[in-house]
């Protein structure tokens, strides 16, 4: 308390108290009247505060807290009165005073401020007016209300049902709306991903709207690139003129479709058979909305088309052209189509179309039939190809001479599926085969006439040993006999040698008579060093009788060949006369003649006759073979002409090379018969 | 004819045809040797005996006129009787010019053959008498000094004594002595006969 005192009153000043000395009555009217203000100043902040936090709806309520503030202070400036009697703490009142002056003066200022503001406030009679305005309107709603009320309760029965059948629909159409979702989402995945398609959109002035993968494929544009430019972007310049993009949007949009196979142009600029396919779009309503363009890429398939026009076309030009018919035959079902002209070859109406295995045997030659039937059933395999000439006897009794060609085809399995081929009718080939193969006979007969005429010293020799032999042992044979005693041993060995020259002699006439003789040609097995060996004993002597040695070289173990000894003979003495021919001038070095034989690498029987005559002039190395070319004086050139077409109608070939030192070669070329060996 | 001194040998490519000679000739008794081609004839070691050659004309490789040609070129000499299929008068003349016994044409009558077989063995005979003559005087040839084979050319070519000796520059007698030594070396008788030698030989014979 002293302390208190200490600072609260230094002493310098008197309480207040004594100002009233000390006069109880007064003192204390003092004291209740200050402590009274300071309870009412104290409760009245605590009441506005107490209505504004109710209140919080009441403008401006920011003065009541500086109403508040300022009470309080005035409140506790007369506190300070009270305590101001007992101690003298006036510096500490008169502080208190200007916070209360301070806050008041602020609360002034403010409230001035206020004023305008709060008579904009409505008055409270105005508000009561209005409030019983619309205290009768409430009354008149509140009427409305009650009615509505019950409508509203019937209403919302009414609805709620509703609610319940929409919810349901909703649900429903929930479900709906997922699948058409998830369908449309399908659909859309399989436009985009189509890629053998050019699948887009076009609005209605042409502009694309939508890509997919297909058209990028197709185009070469990325949906970015594409989507908002024009769809003439496709269109070649020419088309671009003729203004066809336009026209074909016109078409689609009056027809509702336009469709077309036409060149395009691709991004790279390149060109692209198309089939395009425009389809207008319209809404419910019927009105345009774009277009939906379909493109299909067919260059390939036109080139492809293309070609097999163009094969067909040759096909069709070459089976004219060849006279051919053609014919497809299916061996499963064991039925054949045959063309027009297959049947017409076959001397059949045309609509005779249907054939069999059977129908067409029977109309082949009997003779040829089982060739025939050989040879269609060994090129019924995978790639097997027919190739047959037969004759036909057709119902009109003619006899014609065809050919028939024709391809194998087979399933996966090698199962012939199908036959097809063409047959041409060859009967004037063959008869001009047959007039050429009987003027060739002839001319080689003629040939070897003349032949056997140069030859004829040389044959009448080849005759007349084995006469000298028969005689001369036959002479002999007498004196054995004749001797004392008969040596019958040497008489017997003479007869021996005598019965065999006799032999001899008759062989060697027998063969002259054969090279002499008109004898079609007859193709046998034979061995190529005894035709050679039997036309050198032939014209062996004519060599001796020109001094000339002969030289053989025949390799042992060769393979049999196929065909006519006689002309094959005449090949041989052919070229070995012509030898002879070419040596009769050379005087200065020994003749010799080599002829040799052996087996080539290709499977042939390569004969070489060799001569050291005046030789062959290599640029006319193959004029030696025309016919009427000749370096004799007497030849009338066709022995080598002959010899050719012989060795070439044995499948062979025949040439004649000039020799490094002197002389010619002529070498010919014989087929071995396939598989055999001597 | 004495078959056991001769040989008659065949060249023919004929197989047939020369077994057929052979068996003509050894029916008569006549050794044979027969031979396929020239070149086997020239090979084959033959005995040195009278003989003769039976020839084709038609050889391989060489006709029998060039091998005769040959023959006589190589100093072989033997009688060639030729045989041919075909009687061809410019080939005969030839042969015949060139020495051939004979030519005969195939087929022969064996007579004929025989006959000509007979003759040229005979030739070959006189031809070997002969040679032997001429190997002999050449022998006695070879023994004269050379003064005395200019004496023998001198005698053998007419001269006389008196004539040789003034021509060799000698008295007549040294000649008349040489002349005596020539005729006792080549065993002479008489002039004709040194002269029929020297012919033989072959010796140059001086005329006036």
């Amino acid at each position: 308390m002293e302390f208190f005192r200490t600072i609260s009153s230094p002493n310098d000043f008197m309480p207040h108290g004594y100002c009233y000395l000390w006069d109880p009555g007064l003192v204390w009217l003092h004291v209740i009247s200050d402590f009274l203000i300071a309870v009412a100043y104290f409760s009245i902040p605590i009441t506005l505060m107490y209505f504004i936090r109710k209140r919080k709806d009441v403008p401006f309520n920011w003065i009541f807290i500086f109403f508040g503030m300022f009470i309080l202070a005035c409140g506790a400036t007369h506190v300070m009165e009270i305590w101001n009697l007992w101690h003298a703490d006036y510096w500490l009142s008169g502080g208190i005073k200007v916070i209360t002056a301070l806050a008041s003066v602020a609360t002034a200022i403010l409230l001035v401020r206020l004023i305008p503001h709060a008579l904009a406030l409505p008055s409270p009679e105005a508000m009561r007016l209005e409030i019983a305005e619309r205290k009768r309107a409430q009354e008149g709603l509140g009427k409305a209300k009650d009615e509505l009320e019950i409508r509203v309760q019937e209403r919302t029965a009414k609805l709620q049902k509703a609610n319940d059948d929409l919810s349901d629909e909703i649900l429903q159409r929930n479900f709906a709306e997922e699948a058409l979702r998830r369908s449309e989402e399908r659909f859309r995945l399989l436009v985009e991903r189509v890629q053998d398609y050019a699948i887009f959109m076009l609005d209605t002035s042409g502009r694309v709207t939508t890509w997919n993968q297909g058209a990028e494929h197709i185009n070469g544009y990325t949906a970015k690139e594409i989507i908002g430019l024009h769809f003439s972007q496709f269109y070649q310049a020419a088309d671009i003129q003729l203004g066809k993009p336009e026209t074909e949007l016109q078409i689609a949009a009056a027809e509702g479709r336009f469709e077309e196979y036409g060149w395009r142009l691709r991004k790279d600029g390149s060109k692209l058979w198309a089939n395009v396919i425009i389809t207008a779009l319209r809404n419910q309503r019927g009105e345009l909305i774009g277009f939906s363009k379909i493109t299909r890429d067919l260059t390939e398939q036109m080139r492809t088309e293309a070609a097999l026009r163009g094969s067909e076309e040759q096909l069709r030009m070459a089976q004219e052209a060849s006279g051919s018919g053609a014919w497809d035959w299916d061996p499963q079902s064991d039925l054949a189509t045959w063309s027009d002209r297959h049947s017409q070859i076959f001397g059949l109406e045309p609509h005779d179309v249907k054939h069999t295995w059977s129908s067409f045997v029977h109309l082949v030659d009997p003779e040829d039939r089982a060739r025939v039937q050989l040879a269609i059933l060994t090129a019924l395999k995978p790639h097997g190809a027919l190739e047959v000439e037969y004759r036909i006897n057709r119902p009109d009794g003619q006899a014609r001479w065809v050919m028939s060609k024709g391809r194998t085809y087979c399933d996966s399995a090698g199962e012939p599926m199908r036959m097809v081929g063409l047959t041409m009718d060859i009967t004037e080939r063959k008869q001009l085969e047959h007039d050429l193969l009987r003027t060739q006979s002839d001319l080689a007969r003629v040939s070897r006439l003349l032949t056997l005429g140069e030859l004829t010293s040389s044959i009448a020799h080849e005759v007349n040993q084995p006469l000298v032999a028969v005689v001369t042992n036959g002479d002999a044979c007498m004196r054995w006999l004749t001797a004392e005693p008969p040596n019958l041993d040497k008489v017997r060995e003479s007869l021996v040698w005598i019965v065999k020259e006799g032999k001899r002699a008759g062989e060697i006439i027998k063969r002259i008579r054969e090279l002499a003789k008109n004898k079609a040609p007859q193709k046998t097995e034979l061995l190529v060093n005894d035709v050679i060996t039997e036309v050198i004993n032939l014209a062996g002597s004519e060599l001796s009788n020109n001094q000339v040695t002969l030289r053989t070289d025949f390799a042992s173990d060769l393979p049999i060949v196929c065909g006519d000894r006689v002309q094959l003979q005449q090949v041989i003495l052919n070229l070995i006369a012509n030898a002879i021919d070419a040596m009769k001038s050379i005087h200065q070095h020994p003749r010799e003649l080599s002829i040799s034989s052996r087996a080539t690498d290709d499977g042939q029987i390569l004969i070489t006759v060799r001569d050291c005559g005046m030789g062959v002039e290599p640029n006319i190395l193959e004029n030696v073979f025309k016919a009427f070319f000749t370096t004799k004086k007497e030849g009338m050139g066709l022995g080598l002409s002959i010899s050719r077409t012989i060795v070439e109608a044995h499948g062979g070939r025949m040439w004649a090379l000039s020799n490094n030192d002197q002389g010619a070669t002529f070498q010919f070329t014989l087929p071995m018969v396939a598989g055999a060996h001597a | 004819m004495n078959a056991v001194e001769t040989t008659v040998f065949v060249i023919d490519d004929d197989k047939a045809v020369r077994t057929a000679i052979r068996n003509l000739l050894e029916s008569v008794g006549i050794r044979v040797e027969t031979f396929n081609s020239p070149q086997d004839f020239l090979k084959a070691d033959r005995k040195n005996v009278p003989g003769c050659l039976v020839l084709d004309v038609r050889l391989q490789g060489i006709s029998g006129l060039d091998f005769q040609k040959q023959l006589a070129a190589a100093n072989i000499e033997i009688p060639i009787i030729f045989i041919t299929g075909h009687g061809d008068i410019p080939m005969t003349v030839q042969a015949m010019k060139a020495g051939a016994v004979d030519f005969l044409t195939k087929p022969f009558r064996d007579q004929d053959f025989l006959d000509a077989i007979q003759k040229a063995v005979e030739r070959d005979r006189d031809g070997r008498a002969q040679e032997a003559e001429v190997t002999e005087s050449r022998r006695r040839f070879n023994s004269l000094t050379p003064r005395e084979r200019e004496v023998m050319a001198l005698v053998v070519a007419g001269k006389l004594n008196k004539q040789i000796a003034a021509e060799l520059g000698t008295s007549e007698t040294t000649a008349k002595v040489h002349r005596g030594q020539v005729m006792k070396k080549m065993q002479v008788q008489s002039l004709p006969d040194l002269v029929r030698i020297a012919e033989r030989l072959g010796l140059p014979s001086q005329t006036c």
